[in-house]
C-alpha cells in the first residue's frame, strides 16, 4: 500500500481528494502548507505528493526545491494556475506532472496510478527485457516481437493498423511524420488527396494510451505538421 | 599695476576653461579647479615675462653696435652687429672687414700723398709744384705753354694763411705785366719751352687728385660707416679760402683780383713775370688757388696719416711698393722690412725720419736700383709677402700683375674698385700690402672694436632669454585664457562689471587704451633715445610701457573670452540688443493681431517699398532702385522660405502622429503666428491621443489582470464544487429528482469551469499579453488533423463534412497550438450549431494576388440550426451566440477567441451568413513551398 501526502491549503480539495485515493486503496496524508509536507515527509515514508503552489508559510515551488534535494519520488503539482510559464516553471524545478484546477478525479487519480506504477515497479526492471524488440519511451513500451503495447505496465488492445502506426512513431521518437508519411509507410501506396483515415486512428491511438487525449504525453499533435512520439 | 590688480582680481573668480574641459571630452577634470592664488600668480607671471621679454631684446638690440671713437675725435661710428651673423670672431666679423677696407682706403691715398709730398720718402720743403700741372692734373688738356713752379713748403704756408687780395684795373695789371718782365729782364715774347727745361732734372713732379678726396666724401656720406679722411679737410679749405674769380665779377668788369704775393714761384721771379698777359695771370691765379687748396687738405691728411700709421702704435701693417722707371719704392711702416731694404739696398726704404745724407746714398743706390730690377724686386716682394702672411689678416694687392690674396672675405673687386680711385697716382708696377696682427697689442681702433665686439656677443644668449620669456609669457596667457571667469566650485562664468558692458563700447575702450599706452611707450622711449638717455633709462621706460600696455591688453582679451564664454558676446553687442528689440515688436504686433492684418499689412508693405523703387529706378538710374528692391526682397524670401519649412516641419509631425509615433512633438521653436498655433495644436493633440492610447492599454492590462487573478480565485472553490459534486453522483440515491438535480449541477459547473478558461484566454489575447511561436505549416495537414479529430463527433450529429482540397500543401506562417486553437473552435462551434443531418462544406483555396504574395483562403460553411438572430459583426464580440437563450454549452467566447487569434497571426478573419447559411472564411498570406513535399 502506497503512501500519497496531499498538500493544499482549501482543506476541502484535500479532503476531496483523499476520498477519491483512499477508494483507489492508497493511504493519504495531509498537509496546508508547504512547510508541514516537508515535515510530514521527514516522520514518513511517502511514495508519492500531490502539491499546490499557491499556499501560506512556504509556496509550493519552494518546498519542491526543498523535497528534491533529499526525495525522488514522483511530484504532482495541482494548481489553478494554467499559463504556460506556470506549468513549464513547474516542471522544470523537479516535478513530474502538472494537473490544473479545476481536475477531473479521475484523470488525476490516473496519474497518480501511472507514476506511482513507474516509482515503485518499473524503475528497476524497465528496459531490462527490452533488450530484443521491445520500443519504450516513457511509460509506453511496445514489444515487437509479441506485438504487445504496455502502458505503464497496463497492456493496451491496438487494431493492427494502429500498432503500425505508433510502431512507426515510436521508433522514430522525436521525428515528425505528416499524414501522407504516414499513410505511404503504413498502406503503402500514395495518399490521396483529403484522407482523414489516418487522423482518426491516431486519434483512437490517444483515447487508448493517454490518460487525457487532448494532453498527451506520449503521441503528440503537431498542428498543421503531423504528429511525433518524444523522445525521452 | 592698478589694472593689473584688477584684472587679476576678476580672472580668479573663474576656474578652468571650457576649451579645457571640452578637451577632456566633456569630464570635467579635478585638477582644472584653480585657486584666486594661482590665477595672480599667473597673470603677474605673464606681465612680468613679457616685460622681460621685450626689454632684453631692447637690450639685445641696443648692444648689437659696436661704437668707436673717431681718431679725430669727430664723433662715435656706430658698426652695428646682426646677432644672427653667427660669427664669434672680430676678426671674421663684418665690422672688420669694413674697417679693413676703409684702412686701405686710407693706405693707398696715404700713398699717394707721400708721393706728392715727398722726395726720397722725406718730406720736401723744397719740392717745385707745377701748379698748372697740379691743379689740371685730373683733366686730360694738353699743358699750357707756361709753366710756374711753387715751392711746396711756400705753397702750404701761403694756404694756411690765406690769400690777400688786390682789385687792379685791367689796365693796372697789364702794367703790371709788363713791369714785372721788365725787372726780370724779360720781354714778354719770351719763349716758353725754355721753362720746363729749367726744371731739374729727377725730380718728381706729382699730382693728386682731388676728386678722389670728393668721391671718397661721396662713398661714406652713403655708408653706413663713416670714413675718416678728406672730406672735413676739403670743407675747411674752402672757408678760409675765396675763390678768386667771385671777387673778380664783384668788382666790375674792368677790375682784375690779384692776389697778393706773399711767396714767390721757385724762380723768385713774381708770378707776374711768368704770365704773357691778363687772361693767362688769371687762369694762373685760378690755378695757384685750386692748388694750394688741394696741397692744404693733403697735407693735413699726411700729417694725420703719418701720425697714425707710422706712429708705431698701431696693429694695421701696410706696405706699398712702387716700381717706376726703374726705380723701386717701398712705402710701410713695418720695421723690420725697412732694415732690411737698408742693408739690401735695392728698394728705397722712407720713413718720417730726417736725414741728411739720404740724397747721396740715394743716388748711389739708385744706380744698383737699375741693375737689380726684376729679380731683386721679386724676392723682395716675396719676403714681404711672407711677412704679411704672418701676421694674422691680410691682404695683397697687385693690380698690374692681376695678383689678389687675402684671408679676409673682401673680394677682389671691391679692392680694384678703391684702387681705381687712386689709379692716376700710381705707376705701371705698384703692390700693396694690408695686416692686421689680431692679437690686437697696441691700443687703436682695432683693438676698441674688438673689445666691444666681445661685449656685445653675450647678446646671443640674452636673445635666447627673452626668446624663453616670450614663450613662458604666451604660455601663460593661454593659462589664463583657459582659466577666465572659472570659479571654484562653481558651474557658471563669473564676470565682473566690465563684462556687461556693450561688446562695441569695450572693444572701442581696449583699442583706446592699448593703442594709447603703446603710443605712449613708443613716444617716451623715442624721445629717450633721441635726448640720448642713459640704457638703463629707456629700458625701465620701456618696461614699464611694455607692463602696462600688457597688463591692459590682458584686462581686456579676459574680459573678451569671459564674454565669449558666458556666451554674451553676441548678444553683448548694442547692435544684437537693438535688432533684437525691433523684431521682438515686430514679431509681438504680428502674433496679436487678426490674421487679415497680419496677411495683408506685410504684403501692402511689400507692394508698396517695391512700387516706390521701382518709381525711383523710372525716374534715373534703374540698376540702382531694382538692385535695391531685390535687396529689400531678399528677407521676404528668406521668410516665405522658412514659413515654408514651418509648415513641412508641421506637416511632418503630423505625418509622424498619424504614422503611429505618439510622443513625437513638433519643435515650436522660432515658429510665430498662426504657425506657433497649428504646431501647438497637433502637439496637443498628439499628446492627448497618446495619453489616451496609454490608459486604454493600461486599462486592459489592469483588466487582463483582474480577469486572471479573479478565475483564479473563481477556480479553487469550483474545484470543490466539481468534485464534491461528483463525490455526490458516486453516493447512491435513490430519488430521481435529487440526481437530476446532481446532473444540472454537475453541467453548469462544468460550464463555469469552461467559462473560466475562456474569459482568461480572451483576456490574455485583447491585452496582446500573448508570445507566439510562429512556424511554416501546411493549413490542408492541419484541416486533415482537424477533421480526424471531429469525425466522430460530427457522425454522432450526423453532418456529412464536405471537403475540398485541391491543392496541398499550403503553408502559411503561423503559431502550431494558436492555429489549432482556431479550428478547434471553429468546428466545436459547427457541432454545436449546425443543423444536424445537414452537409458541412470545408475548403482550402490558393488565392492568386496580382500584387504582393499568394493568398490561402480557408472557408466553413454550415446550416444553422436555429436562425441568427444577430448581425454577422455581432457574433465575433465576447459573449454573443447565435441564439439569445444561452442555454447550449459554451461561454460564447469561440468565435471571439478564433477571430482574435487569427488576427494575431496576421491573418484576415471573416463572417457572413445568408438566411441559414453560416460562413466563416480565413485568409492567410502564403509561404511559397520551397523545399517541396517537406518530411
Amino acid at each position: 500500500m502506497e503512501n500519497i501526502l496531499v498538500c493544499d491549503d482549501d482543506r476541502e480539495i484535500v479532503e476531496a481528494i483523499e476520498i477519491y485515493l483512499v477508494q483507489e486503496g492508497y493511504r493519504v496524508f495531509r498537509a496546508y502548507d508547504g512547510a508541514q509536507a516537508i515535515q510530514v515527509l521527514e516522520t514518513e515514508e511517502i511514495h508519492l505528493l500531490i502539491i499546490d503552489v499557491m499556499m501560506p508559510k512556504l509556496d509550493g515551488i519552494h518546498a519542491i526545491l526543498r523535497i528534491r534535494e533529499s526525495h525522488s519520488i514522483p511530484i504532482i503539482i495541482l494548481s489553478a494556475k494554467s499559463e504556460d510559464a506556470d506549468k513549464i516553471l513547474g516542471l522544470n524545478i523537479g516535478a513530474d506532472d502538472y494537473v490544473t484546477k479545476p481536475f477531473n478525479p479521475l484523470e488525476l487519480t490516473a496519474r497518480v496510478r501511472s507514476h506511482l506504477r513507474r516509482y515503485t515497479k518499473l524503475g528497476s526492471i524497465g528496459g531490462a527485457e527490452g533488450a530484443e524488440q521491445v520500443y519504450q519511451t516513457g511509460g509506453l513500451a511496445i514489444n515487437d516481437a509479441t506485438k504487445e503495447v504496455t502502458v505503464d505496465g497496463e497492456a493496451v488492445r491496438l487494431t493492427p493498423i494502429e500498432y503500425n502506426i505508433l510502431l512507426l512513431l515510436v521508433k522514430n521518437p522525436g521525428k515528425v511524420f505528416s499524414i501522407s508519411q504516414i499513410y505511404e509507410s503504413i498502406w503503402n501506396e500514395e495518399a490521396i488527396g483529403a484522407d482523414n483515415t489516418v487522423a482518426v486512428h491516431i486519434r483512437h491511438i490517444r483515447e487508448k494510451i493517454e490518460i487525457n487525449p487532448r494532453e498527451p504525453r506520449y503521441l503528440k499533435v503537431v498542428w498543421g505538421v503531423g504528429y511525433k512520439v518524444d523522445r525521452r | 599695476m592698478q589694472a593689473l590688480e584688477k584684472t587679476a582680481d576678476t580672472d580668479t573668480e573663474g576656474r578652468l576653461g571650457a576649451a579645457f574641459a571640452k578637451k577632456a571630452g566633456g569630464m570635467r577634470m579635478k585638477a582644472g579647479r584653480y585657486g584666486k592664488g594661482f590665477k595672480i600668480l599667473a597673470v603677474v607671471l605673464q606681465l612680468l615675462f613679457l616685460t622681460a621679454s621685450v626689454v632684453s631684446a631692447a637690450l639685445v638690440n641696443m648692444n648689437a653696435a659696436v661704437r668707436i671713437s673717431d681718431r679725430r675725435h669727430t664723433g662715435d661710428h656706430v658698426y652695428y652687429i646682426s646677432p644672427f651673423s653667427g660669427k664669434e670672431a672680430f676678426e671674421d666679423s663684418e665690422i672688420f672687414e669694413t674697417m679693413l677696407r676703409d684702412s686701405l682706403d686710407e693706405v693707398i691715398r696715404y700713398g699717394v700723398i707721400r708721393g706728392q709730398l715727398e722726395t726720397d720718402g722725406v718730406f720736401d720743403e723744397t719740392k717745385p709744384v707745377d701748379i698748372e700741372q697740379y691743379a689740371r692734373h685730373f683733366e686730360e688738356l694738353p699743358v699750357t705753354d707756361t709753366s710756374v713752379c711753387y715751392r711746396l713748403g711756400d705753397l702750404i704756408r701761403w694756404g694756411q694763411s690765406g690769400f690777400s687780395l688786390e682789385d687792379h684795373s685791367y689796365e693796372e695789371a697789364e702794367q703790371m705785366i709788363a713791369q714785372a718782365h721788365a725787372e726780370d729782364g724779360d720781354p714778354l715774347d719770351w719763349e716758353y719751352g725754355e721753362e720746363d727745361e729749367a726744371y731739374p732734372a729727377g725730380r718728381q713732379v706729382t699730382v693728386m687728385d682731388s676728386r678722389s678726396a670728393d668721391a671718397q666724401a661721396e662713398a661714406g656720406a652713403g655708408a653706413p660707416l663713416e670714413i675718416v679722411g678728406g672730406p672735413m679737410q676739403s670743407k675747411t679749405a674752402q672757408e678760409t679760402i675765396e675763390e678768386p674769380e667771385t671777387a673778380q665779377a664783384q668788382g666790375g668788369e674792368a677790375s682784375v683780383s690779384l692776389p697778393v704775393e706773399r711767396y714767390r714761384p721757385e724762380d723768385g721771379r713774381s708770378l707776374l713775370g711768368h704770365v704773357k698777359d691778363v687772361e693767362e695771370l688769371e687762369e694762373m691765379v685760378s690755378y695757384l688757388w685750386e692748388t694750394v687748396r688741394m696741397l692744404q687738405e693733403n697735407y693735413a691728411s699726411y700729417r694725420e696719416y703719418q701720425a697714425y700709421y707710422d706712429g708705431g702704435s698701431g696693429n694695421l701693417r701696410y706696405a706699398i711698393l712702387r716700381q717706376e722707371n726703374g726705380r723701386a719704392q717701398l712705402y710701410t711702416n713695418v720695421p723690420s722690412l725697412q732694415k732690411n731694404e737698408v742693408a739690401g739696398g735695392s728698394v728705397t726704404a722712407q720713413q718720417a725720419e730726417p736725414d741728411s745724407a739720404s740724397v747721396e746714398r740715394q743716388a748711389a743706390d739708385a744706380v744698383r736700383d737699375v741693375q737689380a730690377q726684376g729679380g731683386v724686386s721679386a724676392a723682395r716682394q716675396e719676403e714681404i709677402g711672407r711677412y704679411f702672411q704672418g701676421v694674422g689678416k691680410y691682404l695683397y694687392f697687385a693690380p698690374d700683375a692681376f695678383a689678389y690674396q687675402s684671408n679676409t672675405a673682401i673680394p677682389e673687386e671691391s679692392v680694384r674698385r678703391i684702387w681705381n680711385e687712386y689709379l692716376y697716382a700710381y705707376p705701371d708696377q705698384t703692390a700693396v700690402w694690408l695686416g692686421v696682427d689680431t692679437a690686437f697689442p697696441s691700443n687703436d681702433i682695432f683693438r676698441e672694436a674688438w673689445e666691444s665686439y666681445q661685449l656685445a656677443l653675450p647678446g646671443y644668449q640674452l636673445l635666447l632669454f627673452a626668446g624663453v620669456c616670450a614663450l613662458l609669457a604666451f604660455l601663460l596667457l593661454i593659462a589664463a585664457s583657459l582659466m577666465a571667469g572659472r570659479k571654484k566650485g562653481s558651474e557658471e562664468t563669473v564676470c565682473i562689471w566690465f563684462d556687461s558692458w556693450y561688446t562695441e563700447i569695450s572693444a572701442v575702450c581696449g583699442c583706446l587704451v592699448c593703442g594709447g599706452l603703446f603710443g605712449a611707450t613708443g613716444i617716451a622711449v623715442s624721445e629717450l633715445m633721441e635726448r640720448g638717455g642713459s640704457v638703463e633709462e629707456i629700458l625701465t621706460a620701456l618696461g614699464a610701457g611694455v607692463f602696462l600696455t600688457g597688463a591692459a591688453f590682458l584686462f581686456f582679451w579676459l574680459s573678451l573670452i569671459r564674454r565669449i564664454r558666458a556666451k554674451r558676446f553676441w548678444k553683448g553687442f548694442l547692435l544684437y540688443r537693438i535688432c533684437l528689440k525691433g523684431r521682438n515688436l515686430v514679431m509681438g504686433f504680428y502674433d496679436d493681431s487678426r490674421s487679415a492684418v497680419r496677411v495683408w499689412t506685410p504684403y501692402l508693405l511689400f507692394v508698396a517699398a517695391n512700387l516706390l523703387l521701382i518709381e525711383l529706378a523710372d525716374g534715373g538710374d534703374f540698376g540702382a532702385g531694382a538692385a535695391l528692391a531685390l535687396v529689400l526682397d531678399i528677407p521676404v524670401g528668406v521668410f516665405l522660405y522658412r514659413n515654408g519649412r514651418i509648415r513641412k516641419r508641421i506637416l511632418d509631425g503630423i505625418g509622424k502622429i498619424r504614422g503611429g509615433d505618439l510622443d513625437y512633438q513638433i519643435d515650436t521653436k522660432k515658429m510665430h503666428g498662426d504657425n506657433l498655433l497649428l504646431a501647438e495644436a497637433v502637439n496637443s493633440i498628439g499628446n492627448g491621443i497618446r495619453r489616451a492610447v496609454e490608459t486604454s492599454l493600461r486599462d486592459e492590462r489592469m483588466k487582463a489582470d483582474l480577469i486572471t487573478n479573479v478565475s483564479h480565485d473563481i477556480k479553487t472553490p469550483l474545484t470543490s464544487i466539481i468534485n464534491y459534486v461528483d463525490l455526490l453522483k458516486r453516493e447512491p440515491v435513490e430519488n430521481e429528482k435529487v440526481r437530476s438535480y446532481l446532473e444540472i449541477l454537475d453541467m453548469k459547473s462544468q460550464r463555469l469551469k469552461q467559462l473560466t478558461e475562456d474569459l482568461v484566454e480572451v483576456s490574455r489575447i485583447s491585452s496582446g499579453n500573448i508570445v507566439l511561436q510562429c512556424e511554416r505549416l501546411d493549413l490542408v495537414e492541419l484541416m486533415q488533423q482537424t477533421i480526424g479529430e471531429f469525425q466522430e463527433r460530427f457522425e454522432k450529429r450526423g453532418l456529412r463534412l464536405i471537403v475540398a482540397m485541391e491543392e496541398r500543401p499550403l503553408f502559411i506562417y503561423a503559431d502550431s497550438r494558436r492555429i489549432w486553437r482556431v479550428a478547434e473552435n471553429l468546428f466545436n462551434n459547427v457541432c454545436k450549431y449546425a443543423l444536424e443531418q445537414t452537409r458541412v462544406y470545408v475548403e482550402t483555396r490558393r488565392i492568386h494576388e496580382e500584387n504582393g504574395p499568394d493568398r490561402v483562403k480557408l472557408s466553413i460553411k454550415n446550416i444553422s440550426a436555429q436562425p441568427l438572430t444577430v448581425g454577422v459583426e455581432e457574433l465575433t464580440e465576447r459573449f454573443i451566440r447565435g441564439d439569445a437563450s444561452r442555454t447550449t454549452e459554451g461561454s460564447g467566447l469561440g468565435l471571439s477567441i478564433a477571430k482574435s487569434l487569427t488576427e494575431l497571426q496576421k491573418g484576415s478573419f471573416e463572417i457572413v451568413s445568408d438566411g441559414d447559411l453560416f460562413k466563416v472564411m480565413l485568409t492567410f498570406s502564403l509561404v511559397e513551398n520551397e523545399k517541396g513535399g517537406d518530411s
